[in-house]
């Protein structure tokens, strides 16, 4: 019943006829937004790096309480420490915080502490889903002094990761004669709000398509998960005649490969990889991954699953052995970190302990881009390999474990150049994540009247032993000697 | 007593009282100097190196130099980087306009030395063999480096001293580390293999220098070329044995080692972490091992042993060995002491990560795809940084392939290292770094293995899974054969497949028929 509701929403809007006779002033509706930011050194977690200013453009929207807010990017907050309004009518600023963020759609809406703060601002009306070749217009500030307008066309729909996720969502690709812009402009069709920019690519910028943002908000401004739902699996295009043929389904014309199916998917023991997807919900799926969008046209198939919620049942036809099934699940909600390797670290940093000056991480992606813009050629081998050929394999409460640096100090003395080794047991317990990590480091192994914690690396790298009583001692000595200034991530037995 | 005859008297004094009586003797007699340059060669070499990308193909045809030194038996050491993939050789001594054809009798990648042989015996009259030092030179002592070096066509002199003794790696393999000298002389290129003297006697063969840092030139010292000469007396170079297993030095020297398996901290030794199953100690080391000493040389915390007046690795001691040869060790293992001795035996087949050199790297081209072993040199092959450039997937693989058990028994990883575009494979796109990981639902470890899978096919299709996510590869068996004899003409293959016996491509050169 949801996926015709669904369906009946998009077609409605799809045939909204657009209001080209006003022009929209965005001065009533639109603020601007000044962030600071300051994200944490991955190589050295304890630092902070510098501070940045961004500047970007806020929209003024209705939530589903009906209480207005200022809508910019998810990737407008990220790493931010202060946020604050600017509006154009008299330039008076105003603190705001994060009332709401979703990565997985890249969106977010801010509010004021005091609310008659908004008051002379109007909500913007949210507009339908619209055809590539329109005309739009992209409000933008370059100087943060003036708004000012500029016309331009969608040329594309496309589906893409997110800027703060991988989850994969569709973006307008706008053709604008500018530079400079994705920070979260306003994009309008007539006077209506059709999508907000979110980056600048060679030729085009990204925007945001309105159904997106009706999507983000339409659940409560208060809840903390995402709306976006994901079926936990990953499909590739079947144009292989020879491969269509080997999976017996030569004599259809559509339908793609299924390639991954996570072992958390609600599909996970009903669908498994070289099925063949041949439609979702009503869709038919063709051989490049598209389906039929009312409005758009052919875009890839995710895009039926960014208009449901979790919970919501998706139907899968498929072929095995040239039989057709159906399965029938419900979605369950995408969580970008519910992979080997943290993918985002917005909300918290991922997990590090210091334990006798070991600096003990989980793997992220953050630390990988430590390696610089081609980290994905020249970041530690095993780290990409198990980046490119084993995140999407989901093993629950699974994370890559490992010892970045060793702080040099005599407790640790020798052990200086184990650097990027991942752990995999402590006093013979697995390690599967920084909590076993400590779990494992309270239990030390007792002998010769002492005790110990036993390190075992992979790759044939040997055992890193401490003393556990003298790297607990350690600790305030190695933190003084570092200069790391907040305690609480170095391992002790009264922390938990 | 005149006061300056007295201060020269303690000057000599002094210089006597050093160790290395070399050091009275100077880099090189000058009385010796016309005698002894006559021996030395201008090795002039013609190249042709093969294309691991395209495997039946060769990159351009090149010409160099370096040098090499007569040792008796009409036979001229030098290195082998000089001689590597060589199609014609030729040498020309010192003061004689004429060039002679030789030709390689043995040749050492792992160690950098080769012979040439000449079989005209007029081309050695009047001259006399070289003899080797008995000994190592001392730190700051004088040398003295003679060959063919660039900047110009006569014999050069230069003059150095010995800067430092250590274990290094050799570039030319690689994947090998030996004795290595450095000198503070320049040795350019030209000078490869060319003798460096201490006194009259021969010292090393000069063979590389360090790009990044100045007045940083390397000599490969006697032991290890007096090694080389050991192992070609029967007939066959064996080369030198993989040590085969992995450790950490200094680990043992923390407390909490000491503590824990009952070390004597005066003498800690060394933590065994690895040993591979190919590996001549497997069985007689294992991880988590303390070995304290090798052949009764007691092995410091350092990894190194004393020796030649100098703390050199322990695993030196090891690599002079030939086959058979026995070693003794003295290890720690679970808190007791214990001694091994054994006859050290070659490694057993494992994935070489030292360069080839051979005449023909092994390939197959099936469906238009290019199917080769992952090697050092495709690695290479992704440019000076492949380091960095090359594919994450190779690198993982290349390296430490051998610790993950996904990969357990596999000798050889085999990746598409392109595709000759024809009908047959159209949909293919193949991704940045394809390795096969089975055939047909049959694991693949070798490229044999795999030819023999392809050959053996009855099915409709072949379809291949690569390592990772990347979409599999199916062809039609039934289209196969015309597909291969089009590509077979239209690029110009000698054939489909070339899957060995490796030949080395300097040695596949014969000696000239008389």
């Amino acid at each position: 019943m949801k996926e015709l509701t669904g369906l009946f929403f998009i077609f409605l809007f799809g045939c909204t006829a657009p209001n080209h006779s006003s022009v929209f002033t965005p001065d009533a509706s639109v603020v601007l937004i000044r962030v600071y930011k300051q994200d944490h050194s991955q190589v050295d977690p304890w630092i902070k790096k510098k501070i940045s200013t961004e500047h970007h453009l806020g929209t003024i929207v209705k939530g589903s309480d009906n209480e207005r807010y200022i809508l910019v990017t998810a990737w407008a907050t990220i790493h931010s420490t202060e946020i604050s309004m600017i509006r154009y009518q008299d330039k008076k600023v105003t603190p705001l915080q994060i009332k709401k963020v979703d990565y997985n759609s890249n969106l977010a809406i801010l509010s004021p502490k005091d609310k008659k703060s908004l008051d002379g601002l109007i909500p913007v009306t949210i507009g339908p889903d619209i055809q590539t070749g329109s005309d739009i217009n992209l409000f933008t500030d370059y100087n943060q002094v003036k708004i000012q307008n500029h016309k331009g066309s969608i040329s594309a729909v496309g589906v893409y990761e997110g800027t703060t996720s991988s989850y994969q969502i569709p973006n307008y690709l706008l053709k604008i004669d500018k530079i400079a812009l994705g920070w979260s402009e306003p994009v309008f069709y007539g006077n209506q709000l059709i999508a907000i920019s979110s980056g600048q690519g060679k030729e085009y910028i990204f925007a945001l398509p309105s159904m997106l943002i009706r999507k983000f908000l339409q659940s409560p401004p208060e809840s903390i998960t995402s709306d976006f739902p994901t079926p936990g699996f990953a499909t590739q295009s079947l144009l292989s005649p020879e491969l269509r043929d080997s999976l017996s389904v030569s004599e259809l014309n559509h339908g793609i490969r299924i390639a991954l199916v996570e072992s958390n998917s609600p599909y996970a023991n009903q669908i498994f990889p070289n099925d063949v997807l041949t439609k979702v919900g009503q869709y038919p799926i063709d051989k490049h991954q598209n389906y039929k969008h009312p409005v758009w046209g052919d875009i890839p198939w995710v895009a039926i699953y960014n208009q449901m919620s979790p919970g919501d049942p998706l139907s899968l036809e498929i072929y095995r052995n040239g039989k057709k099934l159906t399965v029938r699940e419900e979605l369950r909600p995408y969580r970008a970190n519910d992979h080997l390797i943290w993918q985002d670290q917005y909300q918290s940093q991922a997990p590090w302990v210091i334990y006798g000056g070991l600096i003990i991480q989980e793997l992220s992606k953050d630390y990988l881009k430590s390696w610089g813009k081609l980290w994905q050629q020249e970041a530690n081998s095993t780290f990409l390999y198990y980046w490119f050929h084993k995140n999407m394999i989901h093993r629950p409460e699974k994370r890559i474990v490992f010892i970045s640096k060793v702080l040099s100090d005599p407790v640790n003395a020798g052990y200086e150049p184990f650097t990027n080794v991942m752990i995999e047991s402590i006093n013979s317990k697995p390690v599967t994540s920084l909590e076993s990590v400590r779990n494992a480091i309270a239990s030390p192994v007792k002998k010769n009247e002492h005790e110990f914690t036993i390190f075992s690396l992979s790759e044939g790298r040997g055992e890193i032993i401490l003393l556990h009583k003298e790297a607990v001692g350690s600790q305030r000595r190695i933190a003084d000697r570092y200069n790391i200034f907040k305690k609480d991530h170095f391992f002790s037995e009264l922390s938990r | 007593m005149n006061f300056s005859v007295l201060i020269t008297a303690l000057i000599l004094l002094v210089q006597g009282s050093l160790t290395g009586s070399d050091i009275l003797a100077g880099p090189v007699q000058e009385k010796d100097l016309p005698q002894l340059r006559k021996s030395v060669f201008k090795v002039r070499v013609t190249t042709q190196d093969p294309d691991f990308r395209l495997p039946w193909s060769y990159l351009p045809i090149n010409r160099s130099h370096g040098s090499g030194f007569y040792i008796g038996q009409q036979r001229i050491l030098t290195n082998a980087h000089v001689l590597a993939n060589s199609r014609f050789i030729s040498v020309q001594r010192d003061g004689d306009p004429e060039s002679i054809p030789a030709y390689v009798e043995f040749i050492a990648h792992d160690a950098d030395l080769a012979l040439l042989k000449v079989d005209q015996p007029d081309a050695f009259k009047g001259l006399r063999p070289l003899s080797l030092s008995d000994s190592l030179p001392v730190l700051h002592s004088p040398v003295a480096t003679v060959g063919f070096p660039m900047g110009g066509e006569q014999i050069s002199v230069t003059k150095g001293i010995i800067s430092r003794i250590e274990w290094r790696r050799y570039v030319h393999s690689s994947a090998h580390s030996h004795l290595m000298i450095q000198v503070d002389s320049a040795i350019n290129s030209g000078n490869s293999g060319g003798p460096v003297f201490q006194g009259n006697k021969v010292v090393g063969v000069a063979f590389q220098s360090f790009s990044a840092a100045e007045n940083t030139g390397y000599i490969i010292p006697v032991p290890v070329i007096s090694r080389f000469l050991r192992d070609i007396k029967d007939g066959t170079y064996d080369g030198h044995i993989h040590a085969g297993f992995r450790f950490n030095t200094r680990v043992n020297s923390n407390r909490a080692n000491i503590l824990f398996y009952g070390l004597n901290p005066k003498h800690p030794g060394i933590k065994i972490s690895w040993v591979h199953e190919w590996s001549t100690f497997y069985g007689k080391l294992l991880a988590k091992d303390t070995l304290l000493s090798i052949n009764d040389h007691k092995i410091g915390g350092d990894g190194k042993v004393a020796l030649f007046g100098e703390r050199i690795s322990f695993l030196h001691i090891f690599d002079m060995l030939l086959p058979d040869e026995n070693l003794r060790l003295q290890l720690i293992r679970d808190g007791k002491k214990l001694t091994t001795q054994f006859k050290v035996k070659k490694s057993l087949p494992h994935p070489d990560q030292g360069n080839l050199y051979v005449k023909k790297p092994r390939w197959i081209v099936h469906g238009g795809l290019i199917f080769t072993p992952l090697s050092r040199n495709l690695l290479n092959s992704f440019g000076h940084r492949w380091y960095k450039s090359s594919p994450p997937l190779y690198k993982y693989l290349f390296y430490n392939g051998e610790f993950d058990a996904d990969f357990k028994g596999i000798t050889e990883y085999i990746v598409i290292a392109g595709k000759l575009p024809h009908p047959v494979n159209r949909y293919i796109n193949l991704s940045k770094s394809p390795v096969v990981r089975q055939v047909n639902g049959i694991e693949i470890e070798s490229l044999e293995q795999l030819s023999t899978v392809f050959y053996n096919n009855r099915s409709k299709h072949l379809k291949i899974d690569l390592v990772g996510l990347s979409e599999p590869i199916v062809l039609p068996q039934h289209e196969l054969e015309t597909a291969h004899n089009e590509i077979i003409q239209k690029y110009h293959l000698p054939s489909l497949s070339w899957t060995g016996p490796d030949e080395d491509g300097a040695l596949s050169i014969k000696r000239p028929h008389h």
